[in-house]
């Protein structure tokens, strides 16, 4: 086995959201020696992941290996693709995007289906609902086919109420047609309104039930759906500022530059520097320049703005929301910073998935609050 | 030719795609520590080719394999989705959690309180019912599950009992919250429910539903045993000790980690940040849950965080001096 991870304790600042999880069988690998550059990634991500470390940990014995018969076995008891799915995946390269269409989409590794449902071109991307092949995970905005009636020869989950505007550059490959735009805006519709779906979903379609609790495992379900096609409607601030494609961070280790004195160099306190390194803060205008100069990047790669929206930001700052949280913190019998704290998580993830590109719906914001309050209890 | 190449091109898995398949199984059982087969440890070559070839079989495989076909974009990421697949897949058959048990113990559960709850035999209505005693002669009801599903969620101090074992079924709840959702949903239907539908909303309730098929979730899978540190008949860690086995390996380091800031939580959780105040939230709640009806939540909840930042602190330890 190599050297275990270090135990160094996690520096504020170690990004290590952009390296993903390694696999078992890339942990086993590393653990079994392999010198390779995927050993290096899983090297650096034990750095700091904890969960994977614990994960190392758990190691036991090598990995047994299989003869060729055992393998040829296998092979021979695999089930086979249906001709429509294998159909998807090798023949409909090359046809253009259009509405009602379901896709895969990627971008650097991670990949989702979506159903495009417009073209935005405002932003020059599309419109997309996410869609996910578990029926039983589903909540009361998302829209099942079941396996008999569904191209995919799997039951597809098209999530309304999740949708959002991705760029263009994500569109890998068209998998089937699937048309249902105008059962996809019912259901937004109805998500918006906070309301049932009407009763005019076609016979061979259901939706879920719904999730008001995060005791309910689809809650976290559903989280990671909204995470992951967040991951692609983000694609689009990345091609806007290729500067960013290497993170900041990664600029200001190259330059040799630690994060203190970019912060004492623009006068800026540690955490504003660190913000501003993530890409989560805009700096003053008259620290661009200054910045720019230190990490040696073009001023337009840092002059960004908060990627959170405005409209959210002013509501979190109203005096009148901050009291009304905390008469609510009282009787449930919550301390008011954490329940704060919650909700403004809660916020800013809403308005991220909510605005991607192009797509602000701020007279949302006030009615998103107080649904996130009743639900506190 | 590779493993998507194989997949592609044949619709089926072939050499490259079977030992894909098979080193991910050995990879799976060496790191989460499933048990095999065999009952063995390690896990022999005849463990992971039985497990290979009885995830291949499973009666969903066919739709999972049609997942990762549709999703994957080059290997990397085919064997990335193979891996959450087969993980699901372990998950599903160590949870146990079939649905012939949930009912079982259901029937079990409720026929301890024959004041409350009535059974209503399949002559009387066709199909096995159960009522509130007060509610039997009513017409059965025939109304919209997910109104019986609202009303159990509106539940929120039930204790769902998560733990897996290589040899003893969960008991999916304590004795208190069955009954306490088969009153409620009983009383929000006003009527006899068929026993299929109650199991419908108790599976539902208490997060019995199959695992997805090719995306990765939090959940319980065998930890390293380790010895109590603080093992005593105090009331308080007999309740932490309850508590302990419930708690996902994540769960465990965001209770570690209790003073870390959102920034700090990501960088260990490996996680952006808003993925990461998100699971924090997650646990939190379900801290709250589990704590919420004892004797005193917070010293529970303290002392749980002492036992998981030995935890953290022995797990991953261990690693450095099995080195040694």
């Amino acid at each position: 086995m190599m050297d275990p991870p270090s135990s160094t304790p996690p520096q504020e600042g170690d990004d290590v959201s952009a390296i993903p999880h390694p696999t078992d069988l890339e942990l086993a690998r590393w653990a079994d020696g392999a010198d390779d550059s995927t050993s290096e990634r899983v090297d650096g991500h034990l750095r700091t992941c904890q969960p994977c470390k614990v994960r190392a940990a758990q190691a036991d014995g090598p990995l047994p290996t299989a003869d060729a018969s055992t393998i040829a076995g296998l092979a021979a008891t695999s089930p086979q693709l249906s001709q429509q799915v294998q159909h998807a995946v090798t023949q409909r390269r090359g046809l253009e995007p259009a509405a009602g269409q379901l896709w895969r989409l990627s971008w650097r590794a991670q990949t989702i289906l979506a159903v495009l449902v417009d073209a935005a071109p405002e932003s020059g991307g599309w419109l997309v609902v996410p869609v996910t092949t578990d029926a039983e995970w589903a909540d009361q905005y998302t829209l099942i086919i079941d396996e008999a009636s569904s191209p995919a020869g799997a039951p597809l989950a098209l999530w309304a109420a999740l949708r959002t505007t991705v760029p263009t550059e994500c569109l890998d490959r068209p998998l089937a047609e699937l048309g249902l735009r105008k059962e996809l805006e019912t259901a937004y519709n109805a998500f918006l309104d906070d309301a049932p779906i009407p009763n005019v979903l076609p016979d061979t379609m259901t939706t879920g039930t719904p999730i008001i609790s995060p005791a309910d495992e689809r809650w976290e379900y559903r989280e990671t759906v909204s995470e992951r096609i967040s991951a692609m409607a983000a694609v689009a601030e990345e091609l806007a500022n290729p500067a960013l494609a290497p993170d900041l961070m990664q600029v200001l280790e190259a330059q040799g530059v630690e994060l203190a004195d970019f912060a004492r160099v623009l006068d800026l306190s540690t955490e504003t520097a660190y913000d501003v390194v993530m890409g989560n803060a805009g700096l003053p205008a008259d620290k661009i320049e200054p910045a720019a100069e230190v990490l040696g990047v073009p001023v337009d790669a840092i002059a960004l703005e908060p990627r959170a929206e405005p409209a959210v930001l002013r509501l979190l700052a109203r005096p009148d929301i901050r009291d009304e949280l905390e008469r609510r913190a009282t009787p449930i019998g919550r301390p008011a910073a954490t329940l704060w704290s919650e909700f403004e998580t809660h916020m800013l993830k809403v308005a991220a998935r909510e605005t991607g590109v192009g797509g602000q719906r701020t007279e949302r914001w006030e009615k998103i609050l107080h649904a996130w309050l009743d639900a506190q209890g | 030719m590779s493993a998507l190449d194989e997949l592609r091109d044949s619709g089926r898995l072939g050499e490259h795609g079977a030992r894909l398949l098979y080193d991910m199984v050995a990879a799976i059982g060496r790191f989460r520590r499933f048990p095999a087969p065999s009952g063995r440890r390690p896990w022999t070559a005849d463990d992971v080719a039985e497990v290979a070839h009885a995830f291949l079989t499973h009666r969903r495989t066919p739709a999972r394999l049609a997942s990762i076909a549709l999703e994957a974009s080059d290997d990397s990421s085919l064997a990335r989705l193979f891996n959450t697949a087969v993980l699901n897949y372990l998950r599903d058959e160590a949870r146990a959690s079939d649905r012939g048990h949930l009912i079982t113990r259901m029937r079990d559960v409720l026929s301890r309180d024959p004041a409350r709850f009535v059974r209503l035999e399949a002559t009387q209505l066709g199909d096995v019912h159960w009522s509130l005693r007060h509610h039997q002669e009513e017409a059965p009801w025939t109304g919209d599950l997910s109104d019986l599903v609202f009303a159990a969620w509106q539940l929120t101090d039930l204790v769902p009992i998560r733990w897996v074992s290589a040899d003893r079924r969960s008991p999916v709840a304590d004795e208190r919250s069955w009954q306490t959702l088969a009153e409620a949903v009983l009383n929000a239907a006003a009527a006899p429910v068929p026993e299929r539908s109650l199991a419908d909303v108790a599976e539902a309730r208490f997060n019995h539903i199959t695992r997805p098929t090719v995306v990765e979730l939090t959940d319980l899978d065998y930890p390293l045993d380790e010895p109590d540190p603080t093992a005593s008949a105090d009331t308080v860690d007999a309740d932490t000790d309850a508590i302990w086995p419930q708690l996902t390996e994540r769960d465990r380091v965001i209770i570690a980690h209790h003073q870390a800031n959102v920034r700090q939580l990501a960088t260990v959780l490996g996680l952006g940040k808003s993925a990461a105040a998100e699971a924090r939230n997650q646990c939190m709640a379900r801290l709250r849950l589990f704590t919420a009806h004892l004797e005193d939540p917070d010293a529970v909840a303290l002392t749980l965080a002492d036992r998981a930042m030995y935890w953290l602190d022995r797990t991953t330890s261990m690693d450095s001096s099995s080195e040694q």
